[in-house]
């Protein structure tokens, strides 16, 4: 199996030339942790925003805006303590996952106490979803959604992408490599 | 819309594709957002120095800092919808529609077009005054939205013939026979199809035929007539009790006018669906129209229904009427419903007798 990250990705240009270009071997790769980050960052603007109104209020009716602002700051900092708890669930998860990307298809694997393996083959992807968030864009990470059908319409989610666009553009590859009239006919 | 140039090509399209198409939102369809928020923000302000300053009246500068707040939320809203505005990028190629926005906060989505179930158009008030709509390209996963595109309806037949195209390069990649071939392409073509279609029957004849058209029953009105009555007999107590009270009750005085208005908005609401729906069945599928300032139809073919069911109440069954669920193929696909149909079971037999000619012919 190869590991790395998806700079390392091989090139694989038809459906019939992959097992030339990768042998037929799966590809492993891990997100970034920094997408840990991205719901402490969430968390607590969220809860910033809301307290806000309260600590104004509290201000007005007090008649002490000084110490209400003071209040106000202790409170945010208050929060990064839960803020970064909060972020340490996710960012167990992250540090053991993984992606692999092989001629069939691509899965995320997940395995901290239990075990969880989502898998998309190539043929079941219908969308291709690229994004960049605002605390993406800060943390230089990327996301991209493979959006499948069947019975669970499973969305798989993969986050913490340093270079999403290869990742991309082998989905897209693929995805039209298995264009298939079996899911034309369907309509599927 | 453009014709693209090599250099215009953004860098996520995939190597080496066709491209037939780029095109971007229309600046003005964005206009319903920046009114709603405009009023949003309004009934906000409004609701902190009417209400706000007469419960705390010492408040006064804190409500001049929240109004500045409000006032700056507004301003990044509009420079955000305009960036939406001016990022947006629409693009059709060979094998794939794609929907791309924004630079920091970047977002794209594309699908090919095997995936493609259904295209759906609509378009607001706003955009039948100026030429733009939204064209969604439903897929069984996801809908790939395309908003505020110039001349929506010839978009969507570029898509059409761009999946078409699609479809045939497949069928001749998987060398298919004749009759296999014939089966797998789309029906709903200006062109004429070459084969497969009885002399006697011309194909443009047959596109354009209606085999059904009806909308809702007037007993549809009904519910919305009661309820509009009920909130709208409270709503007049109390505005008239109000006024007879002499003095402004606070907040109360507003009460019985809002219930005024929210029932006349249901009536209104129901009468415009009433009177501007139509269901049609035709040889090839079934359409449904809807809206009176905003127009929008749905064209679903018979090769994506899966099933249809009726379904009538117990006035219904009394009445004769009821509705009519057409399922889709596709997880994420909604179906299609007649809703308050006239003979209900008659109109189901219809679409699938012409099903079952759709299926006999291919």
């Amino acid at each position: 199996m190869q590991r790395g990250t998806f700079d390392d990705l091989p090139a694989d240009p038809l459906p019939g030339g992959t097992e030339e270009a990768t042998g037929n071997v799966p590809f492993q790769t891990r997100p970034s942790l920094l997408a840990a980050l991205d719901v402490p960052f969430k968390a607590f603007g969220t809860v910033a925003i809301l307290a806000a109104p309260f600590f104004i209020t509290g201000a007005v009716i007090s008649g002490r805006p000084g110490t209400f602002a003071s209040l106000f700051t202790l409170f945010e900092l208050l929060q990064i303590a839960p803020a970064f708890l909060v972020a340490f669930a996710p960012a167990v998860r992250i540090v053991f996952t993984r992606y692999l990307i092989d001629d069939e298809g691509i899965r995320v694997h997940v395995q901290v106490l239990a075990k969880s393996e989502s898998r998309v083959a190539w043929d079941k992807v219908t969308a291709i979803r690229h994004r960049v968030t605002l605390v993406d864009r800060i943390l230089g990470i990327q996301r991209v959604d493979i959006i499948a059908y069947g019975e669970r319409g499973t969305t798989l989610r993969l986050v913490g992408l340093r270079d999403a666009a290869r990742l991309r553009d082998l989905a897209a590859k693929k995805m039209r490599g298995h264009a298939s009239l079996g899911a034309l006919l369907r309509s599927d | 819309m453009a014709s693209p140039k090599p250099h215009d090509h953004p860098e996520w399209l995939q190597p080496d594709e066709e491209v037939l198409l780029i095109t971007g939102r229309h600046p003005l369809s964005i206009l319903d957002s920046v009114l709603w928020t405009t009023i949003a923000i309004g009934i906000l302000i409004a609701i902190l120095w009417g209400v706000g300053l007469r419960v705390l009246p010492e408040a006064e500068p804190y409500a001049v800092g929240i109004t500045v707040l409000l006032v700056l939320f507004w301003a990044a809203s509009m420079v955000a919808l305009y960036w939406r505005v001016v990022t947006s990028r629409y693009i059709v190629t060979a094998d794939r529609v794609y929907r791309a926005h924004g630079r920091l906060r970047f977002f794209l989505l594309q699908t090919t077009y095997d995936k493609v179930t259904d295209l759906h158009v609509d378009q607001s008030l706003f955009g039948r005054i100026w030429g733009f709509g939204n064209v969604t390209s439903q897929t069984a996963g996801v809908g790939l939205p395309m908003q505020g595109v110039r001349d929506p309806l010839a978009m969507k037949r570029r898509i059409e013939r761009a999946r078409r195209a699609f479809i045939e390069r497949l069928l001749s990649e998987h060398g298919l026979k004749e009759a296999e071939r014939r089966a797998a392409l789309p029906r709903r073509e200006t062109e004429t199809a070459e084969g497969g279609v009885p002399a006697w029957v011309p194909v443009e004849a047959e596109e354009d035929m209606v085999l059904h058209r009806d909308g809702p029953v007037g007993f549809t009105l009904v519910p919305a007539t009661l309820s509009a009555l009920a909130v709208g007999g409270v709503g007049v107590i109390m505005t008239l009790g109000a006024i007879d009270a002499g003095e402004p009750q606070g907040i109360f005085t507003f009460v019985g006018p809002l219930m005024l208005i929210f029932a006349i908005m249901t009536f209104a609401q129901a009468f415009i669906q009433y009177r501007f729906t139509r269901y049609e069945v035709r040889p090839w599928g079934v359409v449904v129209t809807s809206g009176w300032l905003a127009r929008r139809r749905v064209e679903t073919t018979f090769d994506k229904v899966t099933d249809v069911a009726t379904y009538q109440g117990v006035i219904g069954r009394m009445l004769d009427y009821g509705n009519i669920r057409i399922n889709t193929a596709g997880s994420n696909t909604s179906p299609v419903n007649f809703n308050g149909l006239a003979r209900p079971e008659r109109v189901k037999e219809l679409i699938d007798e012409a099903r079952r000619r759709r299926d006999r012919r291919d």
